[in-house]
């Protein structure tokens, strides 16, 4: 079996995966005004954490590790950064569903919010070991607010997608 | 309809819950942090491996970036437009202003010129150049980087200089045979020996991954004002000398910043030198450790 083929039969399964990697792309595009491109919404980690929330059996280990070093080449952080990241995101929130038992899909944004600070922090975190100097926390802050506001709108999507698409 | 979603959706957390393995979390972890760790000791393999996979997404990303490029060119556009008075306003004033340094500029090119030939210098190399389009732009507050549609097979190379109209942009910190990534001047890693040349001050300027650069061994400060302006000094062979890096600006605090003369988030075609050392005048046989 090629890989091809793979995707190609399991494309329902495989689509909460490509969905975030091309949302991470999006996150890269111009899609911002001009000026305010620090601030553009992580939306490959509000999509990461609703897939985690919603099918963690799909989002799995080894597509979170993929997905975060995909970042890292985009991003052209150092390797394992994001990969870290998406991790630690993962872990918290699996950890968070076993305690909280069936959450109400509308927690979602709960679990945006928290997974968005923790991507932030690491992130943050590891560059301020590397370089001994943290810079521009006012654009962290507002890429944390940016990305939680627009948030709604990439769960409602991906909601409906959940619900009417995929997973019939 | 939802409760065949939420049925799934509990089955999921359910054979998460039993499939529930620390083995598997602590392998994840090692993973990330042996990655991690590999990156940082060895930046050049790492760089390798970041382009390969670069150089697979390039056109899955160049083709997401096409509609979204051109729907952001269009609010531009439709700026501009709705601006179209005052910035027309703008241009006349700096039409004039521009005449008269034309004008400047013939005599004293001629006067150069007549001077050169005096003192029998030879002439300046001429770099040769491509032009690339930016597939992506990346500027958090940790890294500031785009992504170029060239690699190896347009014969760019590593630390080539990125500039627009001789002003300097970054350079090329990363390369795969199709794309390649810029880091811009504005990123705290990328250090520029530049000059203010009517006071021939030598200066370092680091970005900080803001949209000012700063000055590194500035001391003495009687001598810069606000405004003036900041080229590249050509020392270290990193850039060449001459380039157009930003103008002075003074803070509230008294202290200097640059700020670039252009942002790389403003354009979608750079223009990459050439970098190789014959490229760039170096006869590599006079000695090739020192330039290596």
């Amino acid at each position: 079996m090629t890989i091809y083929s793979y995707v190609l039969s399991n494309i329902y399964s495989l689509s909460p995966f490509f969905i975030t990697l091309i949302l991470s792309i999006v996150s890269l595009l111009p899609i911002m005004p001009s000026g305010t491109e620090e601030i553009t919404p992580l939306l490959g980690v509000i999509s990461l954490s609703f897939w985690i929330v919603n099918r963690p059996d799909i989002m799995g280990w080894i597509p979170v590790i993929i997905i975060g070093i995909f970042n890292d080449v985009l991003y052209g952080s150092l390797l394992g950064i994001a990969c870290l990241s998406a991790i630690m995101v993962r872990l918290i929130l699996i950890k968070i569903l076993h305690r909280v038992d069936l959450t109400n899909i509308y927690h979602t944004l709960f679990y945006v919010g928290l997974s968005l600070i923790v991507w932030l922090f690491i992130n943050n975190l590891a560059q301020y070991i590397i370089y001994f100097k943290f810079y521009n926390y006012h654009a962290v802050i507002f890429q944390f607010l940016v990305s939680l506001v627009i948030s709604p709108v990439i769960i409602f999507i991906q909601l409906l997608l959940f619900k009417k698409w995929l997973f019939q | 309809m939802s409760s065949l979603y939420n049925l799934k959706r509990v089955q999921a957390i359910i054979r998460e819950k039993t499939s529930y393995n620390i083995i598997l979390i602590i392998i994840s972890f090692l993973f990330a942090f042996v990655l991690l760790s590999l990156s940082y000791l060895y930046p050049n393999t790492s760089h390798t491996l970041k382009a390969k996979i670069l150089d697979y997404s390039s056109n899955v990303v160049n083709a997401i970036y096409s509609p979204i490029g051109t729907i952001n060119k269009s609010f531009t556009n439709l700026n501009n437009i709705i601006n179209i008075y005052d910035i027309n306003h703008d241009l006349i004033k700096e039409n004039e202003n521009l005449k008269n340094i034309t004008n400047k500029i013939i005599i004293l090119e001629a006067e150069n010129q007549k001077l050169k030939k005096l003192l029998n210098l030879p002439n300046f190399i001429n770099y040769k150049y491509i032009t690339a389009k930016i597939i992506s732009k990346m500027n958090s507050s940790y890294i500031q980087s785009v992504i170029l549609m060239v690699g190896k097979k347009d014969s760019i190379s590593l630390g080539s200089p990125v500039l627009y109209n001789n002003s300097l942009l970054g350079y090329i910190n990363e390369i795969g045979f199709n794309s390649s990534r810029v880091l811009s001047i504005t990123d705290i890693n990328v250090k520029i020996p530049s000059v203010i040349l009517e006071k021939d001050i030598k200066i370092i300027l680091s970005g900080n991954n803001s949209k000012f650069l700063k000055i590194l061994n500035y001391i003495d400060t009687s001598g810069v004002k606000a405004g003036d302006k900041v080229f590249t000094s050509g020392d270290g062979n990193m850039y060449p000398a001459g380039l157009f890096v930003g103008t002075v600006r003074k803070k509230l605090d008294g202290n200097f910043i640059i700020k670039p003369s252009l942002q790389l988030n403003d354009l979608n075609y750079v223009q990459v030198i050439s970098w190789k050392l014959k490229d760039r005048g170096i006869d590599i046989s006079v000695d090739p450790m020192f330039y290596e």
